[in-house]
């Protein structure tokens, strides 16, 4: 199968990694698009050993931490032909319900959520947020950021105490 | 072994991670199930789960939102443009050829704020880390006078940190050609290389296709001094190491009048959907 197909079966699962791993959900299409750049260059190194969808999401979250590091605005936008199909004719998104759900949390709290989500370290933030993500798992988590389910399970844990200190503090 | 509100206290981590073994886990179980404080301690653990797959689903909702340009030609606003422009002053000055310096753009505009979210206070802090490891910006930050703007700028011009300049190519005849060159004009450039004969016939497609407009300039571009491939007519340069906007070979770069970047890709793919793309991203540029 070549990259272009393949990388139009993933991206919206690529997308939710993105969103899970940039500290703004609007950077997420420039991450997507930039991973798959740099995918498509490196796929001589993809060995196998791993799903790509976890291969590529590898890459996502690479990205997605250099993207808020590196302060510069992806200026250019790559456009793989498989997208056209997916999301520029149709003019809809695979698998999302693109009604508001904006009203689901008042804006003050949803500002809080924000702030203190994005005080985690990394390493603690993008394991919480990958776990909401509707189906994936522990197993899948740690296979996308390379470390043990364990550490995975724990980090979560700790994360959810300091939101739970750090939340709380502000609920009046 | 004797589980209270203390015990329950230190392992929470355990707990919560299912990392016990099977008796602590039924002795958990009874004493959870008969105080309420540590109930109430394990559930509002869970809760900040609930928090955070509504804050999830917000953030698939503002990333999917309908208000969001899909599309490259509607993506790269008059903020883009500044940046690049900006991006390209820094780099001209990096360049060891050129005689005279074009004049660099007005620098005292603002940083390219991104239109998005302002409620996020990412774009200071991403100042500060900019501010923090000034050796990042490589040899452009001598070049730019600083102000955020300056420093964003010089940060996009040198992720490499080579001093590489950004766009530096030689026609045949020895005549180096900068992006500023093409301003005024819409610029395709591919990239190729002799093992690549799609992406060769693809540019050649394009040029016998567009060549024809005055507007539009198409160039290919290879990395070493190279003849024209056999039955090719599109004029031909060689990159003095430049990076190219970061092209590499089998690729291709559409800049608008301004020196925008509207569309990348690649050229080793089907000819019809390439020229298809490109017709799309050419029209509101007012070239057929
Ligand atoms: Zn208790």
């Amino acid at each position: 199968m070549d990259f272009e197909t393949a990388a139009g079966e993933h991206r919206s699962f690529l997308m939710q990694i993105a969103i899970a791993s940039a500290r703004n959900p609007t950077d997420a299409e420039d991450i997507v698009q930039e991973a798959l750049i740099r995918g498509f260059r490196g796929i001589s190194r993809f060995r196998g050993d791993c799903p790509l969808r976890i291969w590529l999401s590898r890459i996502v979250v690479r990205v997605a931490i250099n993207h808020h590091k590196s302060a510069v605005r992806r200026l250019k936008r790559w456009i793989f032909f498989t997208d056209l199909e997916t999301s520029y004719e149709d003019g809809s998104v695979q698998g999302f319900d693109p009604q508001d759900r904006s009203k689901d949390f008042d804006r003050e709290a949803f500002m809080d959520v924000r702030k203190q989500v994005n005080r985690l370290p990394d390493d603690f933030r993008l394991p919480l947020l990958m776990l909401a993500l509707d189906g994936l798992t522990i197993p899948e988590i740690a296979e996308i950021l390379e470390i043990p389910q364990g550490t995975v399970k724990s980090r979560i844990f700790y994360a959810r105490k300091r939101l739970k200190e750090t939340l709380g503090k502000r609920r009046r | 072994m004797r589980i209270d509100c203390q015990w329950v206290s230190t392992n929470l981590e355990a707990i919560s991670c299912d990392s016990l073994g099977a008796e602590e886990a039924r002795l958990v179980r009874d004493h959870i199930q008969d105080c309420a404080h540590c109930r109430s301690e394990i559930e509002s653990l869970e809760a900040i789960d609930v928090v955070i797959k509504k804050y999830v689903r917000h953030q698939m909702a503002v990333a999917h939102s309908p208000g969001r340009p899909r599309v490259a030609w509607g993506y790269v606003g008059a903020a883009a443009a500044v940046a690049i422009a900006l991006v390209m002053a820094v780099s001209l000055q990096l360049q060891p050829g050129p005689a005279s310096l074009p004049p660099a753009p007005d620098q005292s505009v603002t940083a390219p704020a991104p239109a998005e979210n302002p409620g996020l206070d990412k774009d200071s802090e991403s100042t500060a880390t900019l501010r923090a490891k000034p050796e990042e910006a490589g040899p452009a930050a001598g070049a730019a006078s600083g102000g955020p703007a300056a420093a964003a700028a010089a940060a996009a011009a040198g992720p490499d940190a080579s001093g590489a300049p950004e766009f530096v190519i030689t026609d045949p005849a020895g005549y180096s050609r900068t992006l500023e060159d093409y301003k005024g004009y819409v610029l395709f450039f591919g990239v190729w290389q002799p093992t690549q004969p799609e992406a060769i016939a693809n540019i050649e497609r394009v040029y016998k296709t567009f060549g024809s407009n005055t507007r539009l300039r198409i160039v290919g571009i290879s990395n070493q001094r190279e003849a024209n491939p056999a039955n090719t007519t599109f004029p031909l340069f060689y990159n003095q190491g430049s990076r190219l906007l970061n092209a590499v070979p089998g690729e291709f770069v559409l800049l608008d009048q301004t020196g925008a970047v509207r569309l990348r890709g690649s050229l080793l793919t089907p000819p019809d959907n390439l020229m298809k793309v490109l017709r799309d991203a050419l029209q509101p540029l007012a070239i057929q």
